[in-house]
């Protein structure tokens, strides 16, 4: 099977084993890997931990397709993604 | 518009209200729950569905953060299908019709032909009625070899039948036999006899050999033409016996008057008395009682349904009847007997040339018997 966040980061040459994973796909979706924990929820916005900073995602009508302990995945219209 | 969602697990759906969704939410997955399709609203609630063996879990954080929750629902096919164990109606429902499809498997309702020419279905099913056969009989007491042959028995114009079931069809498929007089009646034809009394004036033979002469007297059934002839070497050769034969025809009306007689009439009174039957056993048995001293009991049987169940009514119409004992002098009615008498043979005598017409009347302990005899030229 292809790991594909591997594979993204064997080409640029990052190291395998990295804090956190973040695609955004089309803007209308966001899949997080290594998160620490949610902390804000609305419809306009979604911030949540990872290490060493805070991940803050603006957009309308998000909402929170999967949440799980390692794993999160937005769904909406997804327009700005920062990192603090 | 709603989203259709379908899942195999038993999932649910929970609506909460309360603030600090973010810390139980963060608590939750701590634990290991998966929660998915989080949608939070601008009043303070929210939505997400999670697996069913997390609620006990979920519960107890939800009370730990004091959030509400608004509504539960149920989700996926392991939840309806347990679901449905609790709905007696529609488990008995579908028990009900399984064991009436396994019931009407069972049965014939419907009996077709094919092939049939000459020969009318009515005759074909009258015959298989008279083997046992009818709509309700059970398939497994029909012997498909067995009614063929019997088929071919009882009805001599089959040469051939076949016998199959199709669902609940009971399907005949005839052939019937090609009758050709040339070849079927060979030294098999019926005399020629003489269809009402009377004395021979004129005879024109056809075929055959002649049994009667010109003046002679015959009864109705008489022979006149023998069906052969003896050819030149003195053998006999069958042939159709033709001829036509002039007769002075006696027709007969024969009335019969009693003097004394005990008639038994209908009063017009009637109870009817419905019993219903399912698979031959009664169901329901009419218990009134039938208070007449005298009556005819006339019965049938009605198919309340012929498609699904095998029910049948047995309606018994009882008619109340009285006898009556009635004396009445034969001179009183004489011309009116007479007149009947007469009716009757010219009805026999039909559109025939009338050369003589006569009556007689005879008398023997009480009863009268009144002859009429209409006299006419006509073909034997």
């Amino acid at each position: 099977m292809i790991n594909f966040l591997g594979e993204l980061k064997k080409e640029f040459k990052l190291p395998y084993v990295s804090d956190y994973n973040l695609i955004n796909i089309t803007g209308k979706a966001l899949y997080v890997e290594g998160h620490l924990g949610l902390m804000t929820l609305s419809k306009d916005l979604i911030s949540f931990r990872v290490k060493n900073g805070v991940i803050v995602v603006e957009g309308k009508g998000l909402s929170l397709k999967e949440l799980s302990e390692n794993t999160l995945c937005i769904e909406g219209k997804i327009k700005k993604t920062e990192v603090f | 518009m709603k989203k259709f969602i379908f899942e195999f697990n038993h999932n649910k759906k929970y609506k909460i209200k309360g603030v600090n969704f973010e810390k139980c939410f963060n608590n939750l997955i701590k634990n290991k729950i998966k929660l998915k399709n989080i949608k939070k609203n601008d009043d303070n609630t929210a939505e997400f569905y999670i697996e069913k063996n997390s609620e006990k879990k979920l519960k107890q954080e939800l009370n730990k953060y004091n959030i509400n929750i608004l509504e539960e629902k149920d989700f996926g096919l392991i939840f309806f299908l347990k679901s449905l164990i609790f709905r007696v109606g529609l488990i008995s429902s579908i028990f009900i019709c399984l064991v009436c499809l396994i019931i009407s498997q069972m049965f014939v309702f419907k009996i077709e032909v094919f092939g049939n020419d000459k020969i009318s279905k009515n005759e074909i099913v009258s015959c298989l009625n008279t083997l046992g056969v009818k709509s309700f009989t059970a398939k497994s007491s029909i012997n498909k070899k067995v009614l063929e042959s019997e088929l071919l028995e009882k009805m001599p114009l089959l040469s051939m039948v076949s016998v199959i079931t199709k669902g609940n069809s009971l399907v005949i498929n005839i052939q019937e036999k090609v009758i050709n007089d040339e070849y079927q009646n060979v030294g098999n034809f019926s005399p020629l006899t003489a269809s009402a009394s009377g004395r021979i004036k004129e005879i024109k033979l056809m075929q055959g050999t002649l049994k009667v002469k010109v003046g002679d007297i015959v009864k109705e059934g008489d022979i006149l033409v023998e069906p052969y002839i003896i050819d030149s070497s003195g053998n006999k050769r069958s042939v159709k016996a033709e001829a036509e034969i002039i007769a002075e025809i006696w027709c007969e009306g024969m009335v019969t008057h009693y003097e004394n007689n005990i008639k038994t009439v209908k009063t017009g009174n009637i109870i009817v008395k419905d019993d219903i039957y399912f698979l031959g056993l009664p169901i329901y048995l009419d218990k009134k009682d039938i208070s007449f001293k005298e009556y005819e009991v006339k019965s049938q049987e009605i198919a309340l349904s012929n498609t699904l169940l095998p029910i049948t009514l047995q309606r018994k119409i009882y008619e109340e009847t009285k006898t009556i004992e009635e004396n009445i002098p034969f001179e009183n009615v004489k011309d009116e007997l007479i007149n009947n008498a007469k009716q009757i043979a010219f009805e026999k005598a039909k559109n025939n040339s009338v050369i003589d017409e006569y009556h007689t009347v005879r008398e023997e302990a009480g009863i009268f018997f009144i002859s009429y005899v209409v006299v006419v030229e006509g073909k034997l």
